[in-house]
């Protein structure tokens, strides 16, 4: 992908209210060209809020976005969204149920009157791009699902937008679809090179298809970068819990030595590299699959807490069990843990938590 | 500091291209608002106006507060009857046609069989289409003195004297309003399930109990809906005061409304107060049912559960309630229209019911020389006009309202939706106040007295209907199918044009069709606003029954109706035409159409977001 570093769109302090309800809160980010950029939250978290202001659908409250340097909107002014350029895929695919195939991709050309053979030849190539060439006839009622998002795709692409806008493009897909056209749409923005601006609340489709991820929860920014550092180093409790399950255990830093930080929970000691100060009241997150059990040999090689636990319950998940077991067999001390062996129902476990997979972060917890 | 505009056009200042863009997003609800002013709030304003300033339509305007014509005019015994005997009347037939609707809504929900179902369905929707003063003339032939069931059963004179009564009109009234609770009991029973009852059934109630704690509450609301606009339409209507009227002596609100515009001098005063009071108690009843409803508490019978109450589908017998519906309404329909068809052909009302009486003369006779072949093209232009602006301003006020955000949409909404609970002959008062004022004679626009002034009526009178049917069609287009063509830089006239009217041309196809059979047979803005010498369909018809030449009018009623039934006709199969070929182009092909399964789930997502 085509991402020369120079920023093509910033959003400065963007916020907006509907009525007494905040939607934004000074959110700000820069897109570079080329990137693909993830807005990941929960249901009303602003995610879509923010995708339409972005193309001039809705007027901000607050703040300013700019493309390329230029005013698109600030406070009491919106660049319409016919002249912004930008392409937009919805998630209920929006195609216009009198119009062919066809007629569909060559609306956006047509609007802007280029000479007959060349639109032709555009239509032609956006239909290629998606792989959908020999459709041009077809209504969208005759086409699968797969095929309609593909065919409003090539919509968009076809009059070269500057900015691609997509709102959850593929939560209307059943699950075997949504990974295939995970992979067909990755594929169709790499080769069409256009920044793009992906809206979804499905961490997968975010962690595995964005180059810089925005989590949003509340109206606000509540972490951005690349998606792997985002998932490996959450920086709330929410960051941790929305990118995948987490066990997130509350205590106090109750000593320190050199890197590594004590923190009283679950009724034991338990060890985090982390600067965090004694007497700070914290919360420990740990991801089940960092807990490892039965590897004696780790306990020597590298920092960390030894525990004993029961397993309480358990479910199978393909490759890997879940386990919820109990620290001490005390079931109000709970843990998720991961492994790939299968363990019976009361069957104790020796369990490791590595100091530097456990993260301390602000108590604080939202959403 | 000038930038060049993001799609590489000219370069402007900013400041120039925001004032750009903030005109543009008014100039479409602005257009909208003057055209609402000055069909529906000019008019209405003017006769508000009257009531506080007397003087201010008289020759020489003054804004001089009085309340003395006001009053004056509730203190004249006679308006003081009027109000009084269309209270009572409109009260009294409500409460019938809450019987009678309820009575065959359970009747279509019971019925074994499409056919007997389309039959009582079709029955009850022409009686909800057809004028008042139509049926109400029909009555009268059918009832009076040497009428059709006097010939038929040699009954002797004044044997119908009960029915030219307060208690006749309130059953032909009631006959003639029960569709507006059929209309609203049909779903409402539908959506109770029969699971309800069960379940009370099963937990040892009564079938006393089950009705009352139940049955009642949950089918409250649609009485409460049907009642309440049964009452709006009786205490306003003008089709039965001005046909039955003069053969009951019974004077009626919005006959003393038409009568004080009619008489010379003309009584503005009395025509605004009493047309004020029409709007109040009109408002008035919507209002005590939304009030009712909300002091209630709204709740949905509506459920995702198996056993709605459905229609009845095992053949059989027809149940009770399906034959009693069928009799109620051959009563309410095919007797007073098959006496104005049968009238129609009788060489004289007294000649008897042979064959010998019967003749097509009349037709000839009613438009040649009794003049009603103008009024009956002027009333297919008017129609014509009327019903392809009304359509084409559907479409507009239908956009503006359910797909372009304005700071005016509220106001806008509000207007459109007030103005369906006023009746024709007040808006028609209105209208007579507004373009006749002497402020508008150095402007060269006094309208009244002219065709465009009845046009604008017209139009007044369906466009309120017109924009909620459009605005129905219109919110089931997805937001987001206008939203796309915007981004992909498309404007807003694009965007209507390219669309959305494609999506709703067959809905505007109907709202035409409606708002033309409704103009043709449109009493009273005919009445009031018609240009002098050129009178319209209506105002014909109803001169041929003041005259007592019954077989004439009987003949120009039905010669309309058939117009009617011949427009109605073809543009339902020009609607279906369009649906048709709409839905060719949208079914399935038949192979090699789809290479993957379908897999989209129906799931359509509201943007948050307005054009």
């Amino acid at each position: 992908m085509n991402d020369d570093g120079s920023v093509q769109v910033e959003l400065k302090n963007v916020g907006k209210r509907f009525a007494d309800r905040t939607v934004l809160e000074d959110i700000s980010l820069r897109v570079r060209r080329g990137q693909f950029v993830a807005l990941l939250g929960p249901s009303g978290c602003g995610k879509t809020t923010l995708l339409n202001i972005l193309a001039g659908l809705i007027g901000l409250g607050e703040g300013a976005v700019e493309f390329d340097g230029a005013p698109w909107s600030s406070r009491g002014y919106t660049l319409a969204p016919e002249r912004r350029n930008v392409g937009m895929v919805f998630q209920d695919f929006a195609l216009w149920p009198h119009m062919t195939v066809f007629e569909n991709v060559a609306f956006g050309l047509k609007v802007k009157k280029p000479p007959d053979k060349q639109f032709r030849t555009a239509v032609s190539a956006a239909l290629e791009m998606v792989r959908m060439n020999g459709y041009e006839n077809h209504y969208p009622h005759q086409l699968s699902g797969g095929q309609k998002q593909r065919i409003a795709i090539a919509r968009t692409l076809a009059p070269r937008p500057s900015l691609m806008l997509m709102d959850e493009p593929l939560s209307n897909l059943d699950s075997k679809l949504r990974e295939q056209m995970r992979w067909d749409l990755l594929n169709i923005v790499q080769e069409a090179n256009i920044t793009t601006i992906y809206v979804t609340h499905d961490q997968t489709e975010a962690l595995s298809m964005a180059d810089h991820l925005v989590l949003l929860n509340e109206g606000r920014i509540e972490q951005q970068g690349a998606p792997s550092q985002v998932y490996r180093e959450p920086a709330t409790v929410f960051a941790a819990s929305f990118l995948g399950a987490a066990n997130v255990l509350h205590g106090r830093v109750t000593g320190r030595s050199g890197k590594v930080a004590t923190v009283d929970c679950l009724g034991k000691k338990i060890q985090a590299i982390s600067p965090a100060s004694v007497g700070e009241q914290l919360a420990l997150i740990i991801r089940p699959a960092e807990i490892h059990v039965g590897d004696s040999r780790r306990e020597v090689e590298e920092l960390g807490t030894r525990l004993h636990a029961t397993v309480e319950q358990r479910a199978f998940q393909g490759t890997n069990w879940q386990y919820r077991v109990a620290v001490d067999a005390d079931p109000e001390r709970v843990l998720e843990v991961q492994d790939s062996s299968e363990y019976p129902i009361g069957e104790s476990l020796r369990l490791w938590m590595p100091a530097g997979q456990c993260r301390l972060v602000t108590a604080r917890l939202k959403g | 500091m000038r930038t060049r505009s993001s799609n590489g056009s000219m370069p402007t200042s900013p400041s120039k291209e925001r004032l750009y863009e903030r005109a543009r997003d008014w100039v479409s609800p602005a257009a909208i608002f003057v055209v609402l002013v000055v069909l529906t709030i000019y008019p209405l304003g003017s006769l508000l106006l009257q009531t506080i300033f007397p003087h201010l339509f008289d020759p020489l305007p003054s804004l001089g507060l009085s309340a003395g014509p006001l009053v004056q005019t509730f203190i004249d015994s006679s308006n003081l009857v009027a109000v009084l005997n269309s209270a009572s009347v409109g009260l009294s037939a409500s409460v019938l046609a809450v019987i009678l609707g309820t009575l065959t809504a359970y009747g279509v929900r019971r019925a074994h069989g499409r056919w007997l179902r389309v039959v009582l369905s079709t029955s009850v929707w022409l009686i909800f289409f057809s004028p008042s003063y139509v049926l109400a003339e029909g009555w009268i032939l059918l009832m009076q003195d040497n009428g059709i069931l006097a010939q038929l059963f040699h009954l002797p004179n004044g044997w119908s004297g009960w029915f030219f009564t307060r208690p006749g009109l309130v059953l032909v009234m009631g006959l003639r309003y029960f569709p507006f609770v059929h209309l609203a009991m049909v779903p409402a029973i539908g959506n109770v399930g029969e699971d309800l009852f069960d379940a009370g059934r099963l937990l040892g109630a009564s079938r006393g109990r089950i009705f009352q704690k139940i049955a009642l509450p949950l089918l409250a609301p649609a009485w409460l809906a049907g009642a309440s606009i049964a009452f709006a339409e009786g205490f306003g209507d003008f089709g039965f005061a001005a046909a039955i009227t003069p053969q009951t002596h019974i004077p009626l609100l919005s006959y003393q409304i038409y009568a004080a515009l009619s008489q010379a001098p003309v009584n503005y005063s009395a025509a605004a107060g009493l047309s004020l009071l029409v709007v109040l108690v009109t408002a008035g009843a919507l209002w005590l049912q939304l009030w009712w409803l909300r002091r209630r508490g709204a709740y949905e019978t509506l459920s995702g559960r198996s056993r709605i109450g459905g229609y009845a589908t095992s053949r059989g017998r027809p149940s009770p309630a399906t034959l009693a519906s069928l009799v109620l309404a051959a009563i309410a329909l095919l007797l007073p229209l098959g006496a104005t068809l049968w009238v129609s052909l009788f060489k004289s009302l007294s000649g008897g019911l042979g064959l010998s009486n019967l003749t097509l003369a009349n037709y000839g006779e009613a438009l040649v020389a009794g003049g009603g072949v103008q009024p009956l093209f002027r009333s297919l232009e008017y129609a014509l006009v009327a019903a392809v602006l009304t359509a084409l301003l559907a479409v507009l006020v239908g956009y503006q309202l359910v797909f372009r955000g304005s700071a005016v949409n509220r106001v806008l909404n509000l207007i459109v939706i007030s103005t369906i609970a006023i009746p024709g002959v007040v808006m028609a008062a209105g209208f007579v106040f507004a373009w006749n004022a002497v402020w508008l004679i150095p402007l060269h626009l006094v309208l009244y007295g002219t065709p465009i002034c009845l046009a604008m009526a017209y139009i007044s009178g369906a466009l309120p209907y017109a924009v909620r049917l459009q605005m129905g069609a219109m919110s089931q287009i997805s937001p987001n199918l206008p939203i796309a063509a915007r981004v992909l830089g498309a404007g807003q006239r694009t965007v209507l044009s390219k669309i959305i009217l494609p999506l709703v041309s067959a809905t505007a196809v109907s709202i035409f069709f409606l708002s033309f059979t409704n103009v043709v047979f449109e009493l009273p803005a005919s009445s009031l606003l018609y240009p002098a010498g050129s009178p319209p369909l209506p105002v014909a018809i109803q001169a041929k029954f003041n005259a007592f030449e019954w077989t004439q009018g009987a003949a120009l009623t039905v010669m309309g109706m058939l117009v009617i039934l011949g427009v109605y006709g073809a543009g339902s199969y020009l609607a279906y035409w369009i649906e048709k070929r709409r839905h060719a182009a949208l079914m399935p092909l038949p192979a090699g159409g789809s290479s993957e399964p379908e897999a989209v789930v129906e799931d359509r997502k509201p943007s948050v977001a307005r054009l």
